[in-house]
């Protein structure tokens, strides 16, 4: 999360950004471009590590690989709604601190769905509603964020 | 139609909202005295709370106020953006801070209702939880707005904000019937049979402290709005107007 603040930044200080906004391909893709570069810098190597982790935190092998799971489907979502948190700060003094505050309140439903799916496989309880759940949230950020996104560039920039 | 169109010019809403604001502050007063006095000495006392449950005639209220305030405030930051109209940005900007305010009060006075009844001032229960996301929802809006100085790039981005932050209302307000932890469920639902659930009194009680708090609201947000007015548009006659005719 603290990776965001960068994800536009370096492109809006050298004008990359603006040449992106001029660019014939439409804007959310390239913003869903950059979501995936995230991604897989922060949320892939999470999902790798998280079997060790789990590991030594004495979780048997397939609360890990529901862990795993979720987290595949969870950490899209951080991305997705961090990249909108990191677009409407663009170029605003304290941006750092306050793409935090913005962001941290859309994570809190992805982090509990995440959470509720591994508690309950513990006291084994269904937990297939948890994972719809956060398959939806995937599903709709996927096509709404970049759109909400790139919105909030061109208002940066503009 | 056109008649309301045409107070959505500032000039046109300023002495509108002066008229109204004497009103609406006369009824949020009284009905405050009202609901108040309701609750606290008409109202039966609880038979298993006892007397703590009478807070709930300033909760209730609040929290609702605290949820509807952020949809009102996410639909004017829609309006602003459709229609590109400065009045509607002004309506949310002045919204936030009350609703802000709203969510602290219904925290405030649940967790201060929660320590006799629950025996703690604070559980990571569902609804206590989302309801503190609304208020750093509140929080970053606010810190948004008032972080970027061109109040055009001001407006369109809190407003984006607040739209892509209304998706959390639904989960915030039906968090107490998909999670069953320790907040209980409503009590008052629409087009439910009530009567049985809870004295004639206290529903009473809470339906005028609920309106006594709109009525503050709507009188607040005017008086915000017209302070607002005059700082963005200080630059233009009809303000120079305003000001020479007060100092006459």
């Amino acid at each position: 999360m603290l990776a965001l603040g960068r994800l536009f930044s370096a492109d809006y200080q050298d004008g990359t950004l603006e040449q992106l906004l001029l660019a014939p391909h439409p804007l959310s893709l390239l913003v869903l471009g950059k979501v995936l570069t995230h991604w897989l810098l922060t949320g892939v190597p999470l999902v790798l590590l998280s079997p060790l982790l789990g590991m030594q935190l004495g979780m048997d092998v397939s609360a890990i690989g529901l862990l795993m799971l979720t987290l595949l489907l969870g950490t899209p979502v951080l991305s997705l709604l961090g990249a909108v948190g990191a677009a409407l700060t663009l170029g605003v003094r304290g941006g750092v601190v306050l793409v935090s505050l913005l962001v941290l309140p859309l994570y809190i439903p992805v982090l509990i769905f995440g959470a509720g799916a591994v508690e309950a496989q513990t006291v084994s309880v269904e937990f297939d509603a948890y994972l719809y759940l956060l398959g939806a949230f995937l599903a709709v950020s996927m096509f709404l964020a970049p759109l909400a996104a790139s919105a909030a560039l061109r208002i940066s920039v503009e | 139609m056109n008649f309301l169109l045409s107070f959505s010019s500032p000039k046109a809403f300023y002495p509108l909202a002066g008229k109204l604001l004497p009103w609406f502050s006369a009824l949020a007063i009284v009905l405050t005295a009202i609901g108040l006095y309701l609750g606290f000495f008409v109202a039966p006392t609880d038979y298993k709370q006892g007397e703590s449950y009478r807070i709930i005639f300033v909760h209730v209220a609040a929290a609702w106020m605290s949820m509807f305030i952020y949809v009102v405030m996410a639909g004017w930051s829609a309006v602003g953006m459709i229609w590109n109209t400065k009045l509607s940005d002004m309506m949310a900007g002045a919204l936030a801070p009350t609703g802000a305010l709203f969510s602290f009060i219904a925290l405030w006075t649940g967790a201060l209702w929660g320590k006799p009844t629950w025996g703690t001032y604070w559980i990571w229960d569902a609804r206590l939880t989302s309801e503190l996301i609304l208020l750093f929802l509140y929080i970053g809006y606010i810190a948004l707005r008032s972080a970027i100085d061109d109040p055009r790039r001001a407006a369109r981005a809190s407003a984006l904000l607040a739209i892509v932050g209304v998706i959390n209302i639904p989960i915030i307000y039906f968090s107490v019937l998909w999670w069953n932890t320790l907040h209980q469920g409503p009590t008052v639902q629409l087009g439910a049979q009530t009567d049985a659930k809870m004295a004639a009194t206290m529903l009473w009680a809470m339906l005028v402290m609920a309106v006594a708090f709109w009525m503050y609201t709507i009188a607040v947000v005017l008086a915000r709005v017209r302070s607002e007015i005059l700082e963005r548009e200080r630059s233009t006659a009809w303000v120079a107007e305003l000001v020479l005719e007060s100092r006459k």
